[in-house]
Parts: structure tokens; C-alpha cells; sequence
């Protein structure tokens, strides 16, 4: 029950980014607990957040969560069902309407005030970086793409990524298959993939190894980061080096260009 | 070309929820009157969505659970006829209905007067009226809004989001369109696998790729670019109602409330686990849709069912609302229907408790009956 309890804080903590900015709620509960005359306006905004809140704060809700299969590390969410932004907001907004103009015009400014000093600009995000394209994706993987695409028309070709591109090509055609995706870049979820082990986690890419098991996954062409290294030149070991972009050189294997094309002439044939 | 993108966008994103939205007022416009303080173009809006999303997942459920091949053909054969039946049927309802008022002589004088005063011909009119009863620093409280919900569209411009959750959401429209099936498809490697039903009752993405199929523009364009164009407004019309149903009396109070709110929303991202910093890095995923819309949107009903201490049971409309966003809830996650649904039986026992009628809960239970059986099929497949 103890670790339950730290779990649910730790949850709190992470949420709130150690940061004033939720205690703004808190302060307008209080407001609201003193002017708020409306008893359903007094049950939304003071005895439902209380409840809701009650009802994460409780351990035996993180553990039914988690005995109910949901994922631990979203239990925050129950959070959103309660409106701290819009009590927050009403509070203010009733205070403002109490007194006279200069009260109100004090209110606003500090209200202001308030939640900008108290909070963080949604522009300062590290998720967020200035579009490159309309895609709203990398435009290295737009560039890769439109490459091979330039070769390949819009045949379903199996692609090995670069781990700065895993997440984006599909995202712009999910024509291309990958041997894996970016869940094997999550660490807490342990994966194992004889490619991701051979291409990602060795420090030095074993060529030949790397080609053993790219093979078994079809993989017709390679996107090599310039930061890795390999014990060879891949070009020794057969692969075709078709053009860099971005820092990435694309090889293809023509070993699997040979097996596509006997497959489709197997096709082309049995019809 | 682009015109003919732009035109069926502005079908699809605005044309078919307004009618879907004037759809629910029609159904309920003779037998629950408390339905005639929703006429607002905005009430209308958020409605027709609510109503849009529980079709996409009435629709759209049976079809992943059913159809290994051609699914999402088929959904979205069934969810565009759903969705086109009801937007039409309420458009041609507030045509005929206004006709009616228009003849009875009701709608001449009152621009915001019943259903003429939503339909198109009536909005600048209803708009022009409102506005002239603003004073001077009113008008530039709206115009300091208009100017924060501009700056918010452009940043769904500006800026691209490098979310981690994208490779699979994104993929996974991209996936049915090219595939043609639904959830069957490994998003991160685009292999076979069997259906994903974690996420296979989501079906938001889905919708993103039926405006994309249909519209003929890159399914990553429509939820990087266009849905948030949708959602950043229709989230700020969800507040405008709350505001109205908050300060009923006092415009000014509503627009500093709105002020209030655009500023914390900008300023909400304190952590990477806000609803706040969702609404602008995954605008376009049903979990920021469901923290941003359909939440607060249970609120609204709330407040909304229970303004001057009404009695709940007696409005069906509002319960059938609260259905309907607990089984729209269902396209943003499934731990969205589960959140929907505390939401509404936390409220609904409070209400009950106050008001001392247990059936005043078991009525709230009961909108939450569709979330239950979105649970059920969950937990069977």
C-alpha cells in the first residue's frame, strides 16, 4: 500500500513539473468555497474535484488499475476529468466581477500575472521545433522517402531505419515495411531483435552479421547514419551504395532486390 | 484541384457537424423545451461532433471486429453514410422547421430567434446583432481573443511536434488506407498482426483517414495541419458555452473567463502530462480530444442539466447527450470511456446525494450504459 502511495506522488509530482501552476486551482477553491452560492456550482467545482481527487490520491484505485490491465505509467490521466484550468478561471473571473473597475482591472493584471509567472509557455517545449515541411515530419525522412519512392514507384519495399527516421517513415508512407519499429528503442519494454541487435546496439556493425539477419527480414535497402561505424566497407560485402542524404548513406542489397524480382516473375507467371 | 480539396475539408469538417448537431436539436425540439437555450451556433457545433464520433464508433466497432479484409472500406462506406444521413437529415429539419417559424411569423424581428436563427442566411445578421451590444473594452476583450486563438492556430502551423506516440497513430490511418484493413496492421513495422484491440475501438485516427481518403490530401497533413484548425476552435466554443452557463448575466466576465482560459492553456505546460501541453503536441490525437473536449464537455451537461436547480430526470436530452459523449469518449481511448465514465457517475452521485433521489443516479448510470458495453466488447476480444 506504501509503494502504491509513493507511485501516486511520484505521478502527482511528475504531473504538476514541481511547479505553482496547479496551486492556482487550489487557491481558486478556496475563492469559490467562499463566494460560490449556486449548490451546482458548488458540487462541479468544489465537492467533484475534491472527489476525483480523493479518488486518484486512493491506492486502491492504482491498484484496481493496474489489476484491470491498464497501463500504470497513464494513471495521471484521471487527473483531466478535473477542471483545474476552468476553476481556475471562473474564480478569477468572479473575483473580477465583485468590485468596482479598479478591482477588476487589479484582478485581471494579477490573474494574469499569475499564470503566466506560475506556469510555462507551451512555445518553450522541447517536443515542439519549427516545421520543416507541411507534413509536419523530419524533412530527411521526407527527402528518403521521396528517393526511394523516385526509384521504386509505390511498390511495398522493406526499409532498415535510421534510429532518427524510425518514427517518421511510416507516418509518410506505411507502404514501407521495417524489420522493426520504435518500440525496440524503448528500453522499459526490453525487446529483443536480431537487427536492431546487429545494426543499433553493436558499437561497430558487424557487416557480414548485419546482412545474415537482414536478410531473413527482407530488408532491400539500408539507411546508415554517418555516426555509425562498421568493421567494413559495406560496398566489399555486396551492398550497392545508391546516394547520401542528410547524413544518411542509403545502400541496397541486391541480394533481396534478386528475391523480389523472382517472386514477382513467380507471380507474373502462375496468373 | 485545391478547391475541390477545400470544399469537401470544409463538408466533411464543418458542414456535416453543424447539420449532425441541428440533427439532435430536431429530435428533441417538441419534448424537451429546456433544448431552446442550446440554439447557438457553437452549441450546434460541439453537438454535431459529439454525434459525428459516436457514429464513427457505432459504425466503426462492428467493422474491426468483424472484417479482416476491406474494413475500413466498409467503415467508412457505413460511418460516411451514418454521418452524411444524420448531417442531412438535420439541415433539411432546420430548413424545414425554419420555414415553419418564418410562416408563423416568429423568426422576422429576432435573428437568434429558434431554427432560423442557425442557418447560414441568419449567422452574420445573429453575429453583427451580438456584437453591437459589446462596449467599447468588450470589443477589445474579443479582439485580444480573437488574436490568442489566431496565435494558436498559427502555432499548430509553426511548429511540428516530434511526439513519440505519433509513429504509431499516424501510421496506423496511413496503414488502413493502404491496406484497407483495421488495427491489422503493425504500425511501427507495418507486418500483419492480429487485430490490436488495445487501440482497435479508438478509432480517431480512423477518422482522420476517412477525411484524408476522401479529400484526397495526405492523411499526416490532415492531423498535423487541418484537424487542429477544427479542434483549437470547437474546444474554445466548448468554453464559450460553459462561460454562458457561468455568468449567464455578464458578457464581460464571460470574455475575461475565456481570456483566462486561452492564457492558462498557453501557459498549462508545466509538465509533458498536462491535458494543456497535449492540446498543442497531439491536437490530433483522441487523448488530447478527450482531456480538451470531452471532459469538459461533461462538465457543460452537468452544468447545463442542473442551471437554476433544475430537475434532472425530467431532461432526456441532456442524459441522451451524455451518452453520446461517453461513447464518443470511445474514439479517443478506451481509457477515455473509463474516465468518461467516473466522470459522469462521480457527478451523478454527487447530484443524487444533494438532491436525495437515488434515481437521479440510476438515470446517470444508465448514460453510461453504452460506455459499459465499450468495456464489454473490450474485455470479451
Amino acid at each position: 500500500m506504501k509503494e502504491l502511495m509513493i507511485d501516486i506522488l511520484k505521478a502527482l509530482k511528475a504531473y504538476s513539473g514541481m511547479k505553482p501552476f496547479f496551486g492556482l486551482s487550489a487557491a481558486a477553491f478556496l475563492v469559490l468555497f467562499r463566494m460560490e452560492k449556486d449548490p451546482a456550482k458548488r458540487l462541479l467545482f468544489l465537492a467533484f474535484p475534491v472527489a476525483a481527487g480523493l479518488l486518484f490520491l486512493c491506492p486502491l484505485t492504482l491498484y484496481a488499475y493496474g489489476k484491470a490491465g491498464l497501463d500504470t505509467s497513464i494513471y495521471y490521466r484521471i487527473l483531466w476529468i478535473i477542471p483545474f484550468g476552468i476553476l481556475a478561471a471562473y474564480a478569477m473571473a468572479k473575483l473580477a466581477g465583485e468590485g468596482g473597475a479598479k478591482l477588476k482591472i487589479a484582478v485581471v493584471i494579477i490573474s494574469v500575472a499569475l499564470i503566466v509567472l506560475s506556469g510555462r509557455f507551451i512555445g518553450s517545449s522541447p517536443v515542439l521545433y519549427p516545421s520543416e515541411n507541411i507534413y509536419g515530419l523530419p524533412q530527411t525522412t521526407v527527402k528518403i522517402v521521396d528517393y526511394l519512392r523516385s526509384i521504386d514507384g509505390h511498390k511495398r519495399i522493406t526499409v532498415l531505419p535510421s534510429s532518427t527516421t524510425v518514427t517518421s517513415i511510416r507516418q509518410y508512407d506505411a507502404n514501407i515495411l521495417m524489420p522493426y519499429g520504435r518500440d525496440m528503442f524503448n528500453p522499459a519494454l526490453n525487446y529483443y531483435h536480431p537487427v536492431y541487435e546487429a545494426f543499433e546496439k553493436a558499437p561497430v556493425i558487424d557487416v557480414d552479421e548485419l546482412l545474415k539477419v537482414s536478410r531473413e527480414f527482407d530488408v532491400e535497402y539500408i539507411l546508415l547514419y554517418a555516426a555509425k561505424l562498421t568493421d567494413r566497407d559495406p560496398e566489399e560485402a555486396g551492398l550497392i551504395y545508391l546516394t547520401t542524404i542528410d547524413d544518411h548513406k542509403i545502400y541496397r542489397d541486391p541480394v533481396i532486390t534478386e528475391k523480389i524480382k523472382e517472386i514477382d516473375r513467380y507471380y507474373e507467371n502462375d496468373f | 484541384m485545391i478547391i475541390l480539396k477545400v470544399v469537401l475539408l470544409i463538408l466533411m469538417l464543418l458542414v456535416l457537424p453543424y447539420g449532425a448537431g441541428l440533427f439532435l436539436l430536431f429530435l428533441f425540439r417538441k419534448k424537451e423545451a429546456s433544448v431552446k437555450d442550446l440554439f447557438r451556433p457553437s452549441a450546434v457545433m460541439i453537438l454535431g461532433y459529439v454525434l459525428v464520433f459516436s457514429l464513427l464508433e457505432v459504425t466503426g466497432i462492428p467493422c474491426v471486429l468483424t472484417f479482416v479484409y476491406d474494413g475500413y472500406t466498409i467503415l467508412a462506406l457505413f460511418f460516411g453514410t451514418a454521418a452524411f444521413a444524420a448531417g442531412a437529415a438535420g439541415i433539411l429539419g432546420a430548413f424545414s422547421e425554419a420555414g415553419h417559424e418564418r410562416s408563423a411569423g416568429l423568426s422576422a424581428k429576432d435573428p437568434s430567434f429558434g431554427f432560423s436563427g442557425l442557418l447560414p442566411k441568419k449567422l452574420p445578421a445573429r453575429g453583427k446583432a451580438a456584437f453591437l451590444k459589446f462596449s467599447g473594452g468588450e470589443k477589445l476583450l474579443l479582439l485580444l481573443l480573437l488574436l490568442l486563438i489566431g496565435f494558436q492556430l498559427f502555432m499548430s502551423f509553426y511548429f511540428s511536434s516530434n511526439d513519440v506516440d505519433d509513429f504509431y497513430y499516424n501510421a496506423q490511418a496511413l496503414s488502413a488506407q493502404e491496406f484497407g484493413t483495421l488495427y491489422r496492421i503493425d504500425a511501427g513495422t507495418g507486418r500483419t498482426v492480429p487485430v490490436d484491440m488495445r487501440h482497435g475501438m479508438a478509432l480517431f485516427p480512423i477518422w482522420e483517414a476517412v477525411i484524408s481518403t476522401v479529400s484526397g490530401i495526405h492523411s499526416v497533413i490532415i492531423a498535423h495541419r487541418v484537424v487542429p484548425l477544427i479542434l483549437i476552435p470547437l474546444s474554445y466554443m466548448l468554453l464559450y458555452e460553459i462561460s454562458l452557463l457561468l455568468f449567464p448575466e455578464n458578457r464581460e466576465q464571460r470574455l475575461l473567463f475565456l481570456l483566462f482560459m486561452n492564457l492558462w492553456r498557453l501557459f498549462g505546460h508545466v509538465s509533458l502530462y498536462t491535458s494543456e501541453t497535449f492540446f498543442y503536441t497531439r491536437t490530433w490525437q483522441g487523448k488530447s480530444f478527450a482531456g480538451n473536449f470531452i471532459f469538459p464537455a461533461i462538465l457543460w451537461i452537468f452544468l447545463w442539466l442542473y442551471r437554476n436547480r433544475e430537475a434532472s430526470e425530467k431532461k432526456a436530452a441532456g442524459h441522451v447527450f451524455l451518452s453520446l459523449l461517453v461513447l464518443a469518449s470511445g474514439a479517443a481511448s478506451s481509457l477515455a470511456v473509463l474516465l468518461s465514465m467516473m466522470a459522469v457517475m462521480i457527478a451523478g452521485a454527487l447530484f443524487a446525494i444533494w438532491r436525495k433521489r437515488i434515481r437521479e443516479f440510476m438515470i446517470f448510470l444508465s448514460s453510461c450504459v453504452p460506455g459499459l458495453l465499450y468495456v464489454m466488447i473490450y474485455l470479451v476480444n
